[in-house]
């Protein structure tokens, strides 16, 4: 039981919680918890799910916007957004 | 009684010091909806041809729509149209805020300010009670100065337009200000306020505003109200408000940046919405009835200076366009603007054009009164502004916009005046995003983005596709967005939250209680692009496809850098785009609605 445990919660902490907003949804699913690898950043991950970088406007890390360059960390909370108006 | 509608006209003649007023034509009313499309109208058919646009012969158009001061997301915007000073043509602007909504709470869905007065005047509105106040007290002071100062006179619950000392002294990219730091900011609608010696517009109403079926919009009100407080871009909108889209717009390579030079800053890390939000951001604002607070009212510890923003077009133009990097120095540059009253897009542009002409040699110390200039001078920047706001040495020069101080300085300098119909361009580098290159080339006040954001479709379908697909979005965006602003509403709530549109049709019908399918309400916002092209038309001796040109900067000189270096829409493409545009459009090769067109849409007595 113990060994099962910590087997899940490594599990666990590999990962970012992410939600897709608007038409990004036509790419993946609204929301996922999806693998992040040591040093992966926001563009890699959009790169991973297939998307064009430049679709994703604003990139969101737990409540904040990010740089696509930003570095990732296992238990992050990732909102994506497509391209919204100015002005 | 016509439902949705305030119901009356109001008439002020500031030479004769006569208000009157009127029914609202229903006619009106069913033809061109409200906003712009009153505006459009009103200003086609009274205004004489050739007239001037700082004279007693030009009037002021103030103008509600049927959804202003009722409860639907984004129900906040007020337009002001009149003929540009800037430009010559057409113009309308508008701004967010409380304004319409009160005008419609005193019975007006429409204002018309005709006339010049002798004296500095505010015009007093207290439902049925309008009257000429003496302004002198007001006259000189900043535009927020002024309104604090009006309200503390009038109470707090009127509503204020005012200009700043830049409409006072006819800078031509003057403003109408409007709840502490907002703004009808384009094209001149403050120059024409201050050359008719206007100061402001106080209102207040306090009737109710007739609906057709209650029960019915209220329950379609609430549904809209539900998806925008729903979205999942709701919480990020009303952190970062429209400065979150500086990040993407620089990734982009379109965010302008020293005179568009290029279209990618390269030092944002204090130029982020982000970084803003946690340095300077004080609160959130909202327009009337609107559930996602974009506006950010921010504290500049630096400047000691309370100022509404910066925003997403005043970053682009008091920031990366004139190379300064620390969003501090861009709140203190826009309090500049506001107080005085004068546009951050075009002055941004005025000074990034003169800084680029003294960097290049084209002008000199002898040229600014010993002012050296050079991109990243924050203190040239703000003592530039003043000087634009005051008329003071080469700001006399650049108060009449780019296109004129190109003239004057000479030099080739015309090639990189960012400007199109006199009309300096906002916040979008476009040489790789033909789509929104076309949708400045034919906005109908000049080079604005806000008719049609169509960046977004370049780079959905490629962003070097010269294909007609193109020219079919922005004509599509150019029917939506200004319907929006005939409603009298926002278009944030669709753009960014994602609210569909379909809501308008079964709110319009709840409220006017005729039903009007989308299509005829789309066919309303043509016939008000028709207008608005056939009034250019009228003013501009041979007007055609040479007026739709961007800046040669435009067709010729590559990107210099970021993710857009080295790209440019050749001349020949630039046509093309015009030519798929006008086809499509139904208008000549030379871009001038037909006469089939005109008649089509109702436009019989357009002359053509």
């Amino acid at each position: 039981m113990t060994g099962r445990l910590e087997y899940r919660t490594v599990e666990l902490a590999n990962t970012v919680e992410l939600v897709l907003v608007g038409l990004l949804r036509d790419y993946g699913p609204a929301q996922a918890s999806l693998p992040v690898e040591p040093g992966e950043t926001v563009l890699d991950l959009i790169r991973e799910l297939g998307l064009n970088p430049d679709l994703v406007a604003i990139v969101m890390v737990n409540g904040r916007q990010q740089f696509k360059s930003h570095h990732l960390q296992p238990g992050d909370r990732v909102k994506l957004l497509p391209m919204v108006g100015g002005g | 009684m016509l439902n949705g509608y305030g119901g009356r006209v109001l008439r002020v003649n500031l030479t004769q010091g006569r208000v009157e007023k009127s029914e609202l034509d229903p006619d009106l009313a069913r033809d061109y909806l409200g906003g712009r499309g009153f505006a459009a109208s009103v200003l086609y058919s009274e205004l004489e041809k050739g007239i001037d646009p700082l004279g007693e012969a030009n009037k002021l158009i103030v103008a509600a729509g049927p959804i202003s001061g009722l409860l639907i997301p984004g129900a906040g915007k007020t337009t002001f149209a009149a003929m540009s000073p800037a430009t010559g043509g057409y113009a309308d602007s508008n701004v967010g805020g409380l304004f319409s909504a009160e005008m419609k709470y005193a019975g007006y869905d429409l204002i018309i300010v005709e006339g010049v007065s002798p004296e500095p005047v505010y015009i007093y509105i207290d439902d049925d009670t309008v009257e000429l106040r003496d302004a002198e007290d007001y006259w000189g002071k900043g535009a927020i100065t002024a309104e604090t100062a009006l309200k503390k006179q009038l109470g707090d619950d009127f509503q204020i337009a005012v200009i700043g000392p830049g409409g006072e002294n006819l800078v031509k990219f003057a403003c109408i200000c409007h709840d502490f730091g907002r703004q009808a900011g384009r094209a001149g609608v403050g120059t024409v306020m201050g050359s008719k010696k206007l100061k402001a517009i106080a209102i207040r109403g306090s009737k109710s505003i007739p609906v057709a079926d209650v029960d019915e919009f209220r329950r379609v009100g609430r549904e809209m109200y539900d998806y925008c407080k729903a979205s999942d871009a709701w919480d990020v909108w009303v952190r970062l408000g429209t400065a979150g889209v500086n990040v993407p717009s620089n990734e982009w390579g379109s965010f302008p940046t020293r005179n568009f030079q290029s279209g990618h800053f390269d030092d944002m890390d204090k130029m982020t919405g982000e970084y803003m939000r946690e340095q300077i951001v004080v609160t959130d604002k909202a327009c009337f009835a609107c559930p996602c607070a974009c506006g950010k009212y921010s504290y500049s510890k630096k400047w000691d200076v309370h100022v509404e923003g910066p925003e997403y077009e005043t970053a682009a133009f008091l920031g990366a366009d004139v190379a300064i990097r620390d969003i501090e120095d861009v709140a203190y540059a826009n309090y500049l603007c506001d107080e005085l009253g004068i546009d951050t897009i075009s002055a941004g542009n005025a000074i990034a054009f003169a800084t680029e002409c003294f960097e290049k040699g084209i002008i000199g110390v002898q040229d600014t009164d010993g002012l050296a200039l050079s991109f990243g001078d924050s203190e040239a920047v703000f003592e530039l502004i003043k000087r634009i706001a005051s008329r003071e040495g080469i700001g006399d020069v650049l108060a009449e916009g780019v296109r004129h101080a190109a003239q004057v300085f000479g030099g080739g300098s015309s090639h990189f005046a960012m400007e199109i119909k006199g009309l300096e361009i906002s916040g979008y580098d476009s040489r790789n995003a033909p789509a929104m290159m076309l949708a400045y080339m034919t906005a109908d006040i000049g080079a604005h983005h806000n008719r049609a954001w169509a960046i977004t479709y370049d780079i959905q379908v490629g962003r070097d596709a010269i294909t007609p697909d193109k020219a079919a979005k922005v004509i599509e965006l150019q029917h939506i967005r200004p319907l929006i602003d005939c409603l009298g509403g926002c278009r944030l709530q669709w753009v960014e939250l994602g609210m569909p549109l379909d809501y308008y049709v079964p709110a319009m019908k709840s409220i006017t209680g005729i039903d009007r399918s989308w299509e005829d309400l789309m066919l309303a916002a043509e016939r008000v692009w028709n207008l608005t092209r056939a009034f250019w038309v009228r003013e501009m001796e041979g007007f055609g496809r040479e007026w739709d040109y961007p800046p040669p900067r435009w067709y010729t000189d590559p990107v210099q850098s970021g993710p857009t270096e080295g790209k440019f829409v050749t001349k020949e493409n630039v046509d093309k785009l015009l030519d798929m545009y006008y086809e499509q459009r139904g208008w000549t090769e030379n871009g001038i609605p037909t006469r089939e067109k005109l008649d089509q849409l109702g436009l019989d007595f357009v002359t053509i």
